[in-house]
């Protein structure tokens, strides 16, 4: 079998190469230790197995970013046969000093000039030939996109692999450095196998940390401080750094082949790509268009989204369906505990399936907006205003989707964070996202709003909606200055790639396979945590004394029910507690298929389904004499009646769990910002419970004797609730995390448990530091609720502001001569952080 | 494992994100009853509803504690209406209210 590695620097069209070579079969997986993704097919090619694995796209090959250690701990330590190194044939000075990074290795190297369209609207004739001779490997031409030059990389590959044992290490000569790189070399004693030893000796002599950390590990024999020494005589007789000593040689080498080997016809001419960055980049119009293209972002992928889940949730609901359909029935108030859980369960899984719709447009998406090249043109445009928050450009989009608007979604903005190419930045972002305004909180605020805030609803929502992005800046600030301070930041790389259409296979293939890793791991980790969650809320359950109660409330029911239904035809039918019991189920089961059915036609089938199973007990549900009237009118009141025991059973439940008594115990705390212990179960149960808090704070205040009385009004009446209560109560949900998915997904994106924790505490902490503030400075001063609303929306404004405009430390010089070609390797950036 | 489930314990916070849903049904004797929910199994319960006819609300109140709202039925087309803020509406239109 030939293992090929495919590498290249981002942007060289590598993962379209990857795409055309590999088809669709293809496998993801991560690099070990690492949330990189790592892409390999196998196939099979005249007669040949091969393996190829998609290395990550990185500049150049020392150790500034957790791809380029990746991508050089694949080679060391899987030993490809053979790489195929993806070069941007419209930009072959720059593409190709990671080619020579990539010949050092020793590993025989295809190269495919790829884009070769574009180079050729571009004016450059490249003597492709010519390069092969002078580099000693096959070179051979491609167009990813267009779909054009599969079998003659493949064919170069077998013939590089048949002639492996032709192959002699390829070499740069270092000049002055050769004395050293060849002491080194006799220092490493370890069999480096495919991997040339010289090229060993470089990486430990350019300090590259990984390389000495793994010859440290592998060779006893190797002497760290004997290179060390050689580094230090090198700079000392020579006055050079050795690291910008060798990338020169390598920059040196790539502009030699570009002059011996491309012409170009079109110099000083203006490219498609600059005519459209004229437009896009322009400094009126380019903000009014990424605006625009946010905009459409939005109403695509989450309102759009949301439109088909409409249509998707059915699916879901029947799948429900059919599980409560095999399980055991409930007998009157008493539900089997299988059943509960199984139900449980599915509405895990379900909540979470349900999202499907929106990431498939989302991540379709982003991969136009990757592909077509407008994304590192965002990062360009607002790369100055996050990088004050220690994010970068490319937050953009991650926090637009995570509630910009009137409300986003935590999860795929988390998601969404995956290219963000500064790590720091993007632990940062994937913090600051779930301040955003989750778009299921609406109702929660709508309720609160509607009780207290009548004549102020608008205002306040307005307030609600964007002080979170207040909230979120401030908060990516804090952690990089604090717990993330440490974070590695990649050297700063701003490039602009030219423009393509993206290929539909492309796309279509990077929206599946990104959806399909949410399902994967999202869904295990949820069931995971569902089960936790169950025992967490069940146990330990009523006592004796309540079940009785229960029991008898339980009776009391059925004899009214008995009562009414006694002097009717049907009588000897339901006159048992088991015909009652199954009745009951038959009513409930029909209402949730009812649910369901939106058109007559579907209720016309549902009709015919449910008579066929029991013809007396579908007249009694669908009743159209007055016999059955009267009969379904008695199952209606106990419906209810049993309803209302089931819930006092979960509250009771609840409040005797494991999470009720936490919601107790922090009462002593969380008294101090006017929640007791009421509110608090209800927050803790609404995250766990799956009851949107609406419906558990409804439940909550609800007045036992009238069922007509308003949740909010019955909030109002209790206990003396405030304005001011509900306002604070109001910017806990706002700071609040939103749901267990997105903190699952906090997991799945940093790959530690502890950044997962960590999102979950810090805001609470935070939440609730604020709002025992407001709430005490509130009823100090006597503000309302609107006014300690406005004061806080204006101090987390002003610190914003404060936090954007603290100086950084800047280099405040410029001129001198400056790199002219694209993809400048900015230095001022590296050493600006 | 053991610090997420703490951390899952304490934590606060909404449902998942959801659809909103709601049916209606004609009880046959003038009244209709409308049952709200979420996507997630969620309760509708103090979530507004409202019947409009001609773009006017005829009928307001709050689903109860069993997710439902019962109404006379108004004469001529009308639309129930569950509205759990922006993002969270569902309309349904009476004639796809049935018997």
């Amino acid at each position: 079998m030939i293992k090929i590695a495919l590498a290249g620097q981002p942007n060289s069209g590598k993962s379209t190469v990857f795409n055309l070579l590999s088809g669709v079969y293809q496998h993801i997986a991560n690099y070990p230790g690492v949330t990189v993704d790592k892409k390999s097919a196998f196939f099979n090619y005249k007669n040949q197995d091969i393996e190829i694995v998609d290395l990550p796209g990185t500049y150049s090959f020392s150790s500034y970013s957790l791809e380029e250690r990746v991508a050089k701990n694949f080679i060391i330590d899987e030993q490809p046969d053979v790489i195929v190194n993806i070069v941007d044939a419209s930009n072959i000075k720059r593409s190709m000093y990671l080619t020579f990074s990539l010949l050092e290795t020793g590993v025989p190297v295809v190269v495919v000039l790829n884009m070769m369209d574009i180079a050729k609207e571009h004016g450059l004739v490249i003597d492709s030939e010519k390069i092969s001779q002078m580099l000693g490997v096959l070179v051979v031409e491609a167009s990813g996109a267009k779909g054009v030059g599969k079998d003659t990389i493949l064919d170069a590959v077998i013939d590089t692999y048949n002639n492996k044992a032709l192959y002699s290490p390829f070499e740069i000569y270092y000049e002055e450095l050769e004395p050293s790189i060849k002491l080194v070399e006799e220092n490493i004693h370890r069999d480096t196998q495919n991997i040339s030893k010289r090229w060993f000796a470089i990486k430990a002599l350019e300090g590259d940390s990984q390389i000495i950390d793994k010859l440290n590990d592998s060779d006893i024999l190797f002497d760290e401080s004997f290179v060390e020494d050689q580094e230090e005589f090198f700079h000392a007789t020579y006055d050079k750094d050795i690291n910008q000593f060798l990338a020169t040689f390598r920059y040196d080498s790539a502009d030699v082949i570009f002059h011996k080997c491309v012409t170009e016809n079109k110099k000083g001419q203006i490219s498609t790509s600059q005519k459209i960055d004229k437009i896009v980049l322009n400094k009126f119009l380019a903000f009014p268009i990424l605006a625009l293209v946010m905009f459409v972002f939005y109403q695509l992928a989450i309102v759009g989204g949301y439109k088909i889940t409409d249509y998707t949730w059915p699916i879901l609901a029947s799948f429900k369906n059919l599980v409560i359909g095999v399980l055991p029935e409930a007998d009157i108030a008493s539900v089997p505990m299988i059943s509960d859980f199984a139900v449980w369960m599915v509405n895990s899984v379900n909540a979470l399936l349900n999202y499907i719709p929106i990431f498939i447009i989302l991540f379709a998406l982003i991969a136009i907006m990757e592909d077509s090249g407008y994304m590192p043109r965002i990062a360009f445009l607002l790369d100055r205003i996050f990088r004050k928050f220690g994010l970068h450009g490319q937050s953009t989009l991650p926090l637009i989707l995570g509630g910009a608007f009137t409300g986003g979604c935590a999860v795929p903005g988390i998601m969404a964070t995956k290219g963000i190419a500064d790590e720091r930045a993007r632990m940062a972002t994937i913090l600051a996202v779930p301040y955003m305004n989750c778009l299921a909180k609406v109702p929660f605020y709508t309720l609160l709003l509607g009780a207290f805030f009548v004549a102020d609803m608008g205002v306040m929502m307005f307030m609600i909606s964007t002080v979170t992005i207040f909230i979120s800046l401030i908060v990516a600030k804090l952690v990089t200055s604090t717990v993330l301070i440490n974070r590695e930041t990649t050297p700063f790389m701003m490039e602009l790639p030219t423009y393509h259409i993206p290929t539909l296979k492309g796309v279509m293939l990077t929206a599946w396979q990104r959806v399909w890793i949410y399902i994967k791991k999202v869904v295990t980790i949820v069931m995971a945590v569902a089960v936790v969650l169950f025992v967490m809320l069940e146990f330990p359950g009523l006592s004796d004394e309540r079940k009785i109660h229960i029991a008898q409330d339980e009776t009391k029911a059925l004899e009214k029910f008995n009562v009414f239904v006694a002097d009717s035809l049907y009588y000897e039918h339901i006159d048992t507690r088991e015909e009652v019991a199954s009745l009951l189920n038959f009513y409930d089961l029909y209402k949730s298929r009812r649910m369901n059915s939106t058109t007559p036609e579907s209720v016309e089938k549902l009709d015919m389904e449910f008579e066929e199973k029991n013809k007396l007990f579908f007249q009694i549900v669908r009743a159209n004499d007055k016999d059955t009237k009267a009969i379904n009118k008695a199952l209606r009141d106990l419906s209810k009646e049993r309803n209302k025991l089931l819930r006092e059973i979960k509250d009771e439940k609840i409040a005797n769990s494991p999470l009720g008594s936490i919601g107790k115990s922090v009462e002593s705390v969380t008294q101090y910002a006017g929640f007791d212990w009421k509110i608090n179960i209800a927050f803790l149960s609404s995250f766990a419970a799956r009851e949107s808090a609406v419906a558990t704070l409804g439940s909550l205040y609800e007045n036992n004797k009238a069922d007509s009385i308003r949740a909010e009004e019955a909030m109002a009446q209790n206990s003396g609730y405030s304005d001011l209560h509900a306002v604070v109560m109001i910017i806990f949900m706002i700071l609040t995390p939103p749901c267990i998915a997105s903190m699952i997904v906090i997991k799945l994106q940093t790959g530690k448990y502890r950044w997962m924790v960590f999102a979950i505490f810090f805001p609470i902490t935070l939440g609730i530091g604020l709002c025992i503030t407001l709430f005490n400075m509130g009823t100090a001063y006597g503000w309302s609720g609107l006014e300690t609303m406005t004061y806080f929306y204006i101090s987390m404004a002003l610190v914003a502001f404060i936090l954007g405009f603290m100086p950084n430390k800047t280099i405040n010089w410029k001129g001198g001569f400056v790199p002219k070609t694209r993809g400048i390797y900015s230095h001022y950036e590296k050493y600006n952080k | 494992m053991k610090k997420t489930i703490l951390g899952l314990m304490v934590a606060s916070s909404l449902a998942f994100g959801h659809t909103a849903l709601m049916s209606c049904f004609d009880n046959g004797d003038g009244t209709v009853t409308c049952e709200g929910g979420f996507s997630d199994g969620s309760s509708a319960s103090g979530t507004i509803f409202r019947v409009d006819q001609n773009g006017k609300a005829v009928i307001e109140g709050k689903f109860d504690a069993d997710s439902e709202f019962s109404f006379k039925k108004p004469k001529g087309d009308y639309k129930a209406i569950l509205d759990a803020g922006e993002g969270h509406k569902v309309v349904v239109d009476s004639k796809n209210i049935v018997e």
